[in-house]
């Protein structure tokens, strides 16, 4: 049975708060039930997402941004994007979702979470880890009530 | 004027490239070269390394193919090791370099090669991509994503990780195969079966709209090599090295992958990081031969499985000898899958796959030890050489795509010549120069490995064009 939600934690753990969106998927494990909610992570989104959002109520994008001081938390919802792509390596959630027939797209959420220390290692900055379990309860909160409007 | 039209970077390939095409005065085709400008360096910042290290570290070649590496790593420690590692260890690494296949032939069929076969070589270039794919055929795009997602997640349930999984070691897998985890493999198996079935029915269907390409792509005689087991079936993780020319006849045989310098020698190229090996009784470049799909449909007596076997005879009536066009590593590789798919079940279906026995465990017992498998793309060779401690005095690696390098080249320069005429260079042209390499699917980042000193030939070109220094390195 496909759970009716996913969340992908996006980036790559070798290069510290990078890291932060599989360190989301990890503390969600002891919180989210995987009958709801299928949690998967990623270095970056590739081809193979569309089919396994295909038909889901909804999906979580959880990645580290440059776009806030380290540790703010900032959701938006996503809009499918239409627009020719031709970058295989690496796609935006926008790309992702416009990739799938208007049936079977689900709501979209990213989780930007502000990071500041992409250096070599595996830890992440005080600022990020502190952040992790509100961007875990952030996520949680909107599988409840699939809000896509919001925009924070 | 003669001129150079280049193709920078050829794109849908794993690695870097360029072609340069050289037109004379009346704009025909005079020369085509396939450049490689990329090169790792593996076997030198290897040695000095402990040799148990070696398979995690040449599983870093690449992020396509991890699993090839280690199979041919860990079978070459195998051998420095003097073990015979325990049936079910053997049963794993096979079962991992199987799902490998899968995932791999997938990508380059459905991610990288769909676009020419279901767009059509001359579609605008601005969607003739995988999304562009997706947008117009999204069912049997999805399904080939679905495809090589199976092969990833079998590799992930086995090694614990999708690329550069560390489960395949010297003397065997570390750890075995859980009864709950064989079970959910087994029931995704059918789905893959009728995936794949029905692609090549699509794929056979419509080989009359690429007659063109059929004649052109890399269509020439040569020798094909692969590794055959002792009934001379399809055998990609051990066997004896089989070298047939092009009217299908054996003209080296049974030959033990450990002597692979006895029949294989090596070149290198002024205006490449690639090497070009050659069959070496026929001496260069006489001794051209390709490996991979194609080679593995035309050297082998059989498959071994039922219904790979029913496509292979289907395949065979292609030519009375080896079917020489490389178009065809296309129709290849979608029956290999079928026949990996069908092995895989195999294996899955073998009581003994759940043995927890599956390594040995020695020290050293010998100072040269040469590990071979066959690749997605074809023959990898791994040899290493160490010291009386263990550690690595040499390495060199021969991979798939070097095998290829002159056919690829010759093929190169049989698509240039076959479209581009009177200096008319369209894009349909340059995509089909493009798309002769794809269809061998090279990888450069496993196959850029050095061969001594590089020779260099570095030409100084003034602004307009003309050769004002040049410095040659042999």
């Amino acid at each position: 049975m496909t759970a009716p939600f996913v969340v992908i934690g996006i980036g790559n753990t070798l290069r510290r708060d990078d890291g932060v969106g599989h360190a989301v998927v990890e503390v969600l494990r002891e919180h989210a039930d995987p009958a709801e909610i299928e949690l998967s992570t990623c270095h970056q989104l590739l081809p193979e997402c569309v089919v396994s959002l295909e038909g889901r109520r909804g999906v979580v994008f959880v990645d580290a941004t440059v776009e806030r001081p380290a540790g703010e938390i900032g959701t938006r919802a996503v809009e499918a994007d239409a627009e020719p792509w031709r970058w295989g390596h690496q796609l935006r959630p926008e790309t992702v979702l416009g990739l799938l027939d208007d049936t079977s797209r689900p709501a979209a959420l990213v989780v930007g979470i502000g990071a500041a220390d992409f250096d070599y290692g595996e830890e992440l900055g005080k600022p990020v880890r502190a952040a992790v379990p509100a961007a875990v309860e952030a996520i949680l909160t909107w599988t409840r009530t699939v809000d896509t409007t919001a925009s924070t | 004027m003669a001129r150079t039209v280049t193709i920078d970077p050829v794109t849908r390939i794993e690695g870097h490239a360029h072609i340069t095409i050289d037109l004379d005065d009346e704009g025909f085709v005079s020369d085509a070269r396939f450049h490689v400008t990329q090169l790792r360096g593996f076997e030198m910042f290897c040695e000095g390394r402990p040799f148990a290290e070696m398979p995690s570290l040449m599983a870093r070649i690449c992020g396509i193919c991890p699993v090839s590496h280690l199979v041919a790593s860990s079978k070459a420690c195998d051998a420095l090791m003097a073990v015979s590692i325990p049936p079910n260890g053997a049963r794993l690494r096979r079962l991992i370099n199987l799902a490998q296949i899968v995932q791999s032939h997938a990508l380059n069929f459905f991610h990288l090669s769909s676009p020419d076969l279901l767009l059509g070589m001359d579609s605008d270039p601005e969607k003739r991509n995988v999304f562009g794919v997706l947008a117009q055929h999204p069912k049997q795009t999805k399904e080939g994503i679905r495809l090589r997602a199976f092969g990833q997640e079998l590799i992930r349930t086995l090694g614990g990780k999708r690329v550069h999984p560390g489960w395949v070691v010297p003397g065997g897998v570390s750890h075995p195969l859980e009864e709950e985890a064989r079970d959910r493999v087994l029931a995704e198996l059918p789905e893959m079966m009728v995936i794949v079935e029905r692609n090549l029915d699509w794929f056979k269907g419509h080989m009359d709209g690429f007659q063109e390409e059929i004649r052109s792509f890399a269509n020439f005689p040569s020798l094909f090599m692969a590794l055959v087991d002792e009934k001379g079936r399809l055998d990609f993780y051990d066997g004896k090295l089989r070298f047939v020319n092009a009217a299908g006849n054996a003209v080296g045989d049974d030959v033990d992958p450990a002597d692979y310098a006895r029949v294989i020698a090596e070149r290198n190229e002024s205006d490449s990081y690639l090497k070009s090996p050659y069959y070496r009784p026929m001496g260069y470049p006489d001794g051209m031969y390709r490996v991979g799909p194609l080679a593995r449909m035309n050297v082998v007596e059989s498959l071994g499985t039922s219904a790979a076997d029913q496509e292979w005879a289907e395949f065979q009536q292609l030519s009375r000898g080896s079917v020489l066009s490389s178009f065809h590593y296309h129709y290849a590789r979608l029956i290999e899958i079928l026949y990996c798919l069908e092995r895989i079940r195999e294996l899955l279906e073998d009581p003994g796959i759940l043995d927890p026995h599956v390594r040995a465990h020695a020290e050293p017992n010998a100072r040269v030890g040469v590990g071979a498998s066959e690749a997605p793309r074809g023959t990898l060779f791994h040899h290493y050489e160490i010291d009386e401690n263990g550690l690595m005095k040499k390495a060199n690696l021969i991979i798939a795509t070097g095998h290829n390098n002159l056919a690829m080249n010759r093929g190169v320069l049989q698509v240039a010549k076959h479209y581009i005429n009177d200096g008319q260079v369209d894009d349909g042209a340059l995509n089909r120069v493009e798309a002769v390499i794809r269809a061998f699917d090279p990888c450069l980042s496993c196959s850029t490995h050095a061969l001594g000193e590089m020779p260099m030939d570095v030409v100084v070109r003034d602004a307009q064009g003309n050769v004002v220094d040049r410095k040659v390195r042999s």
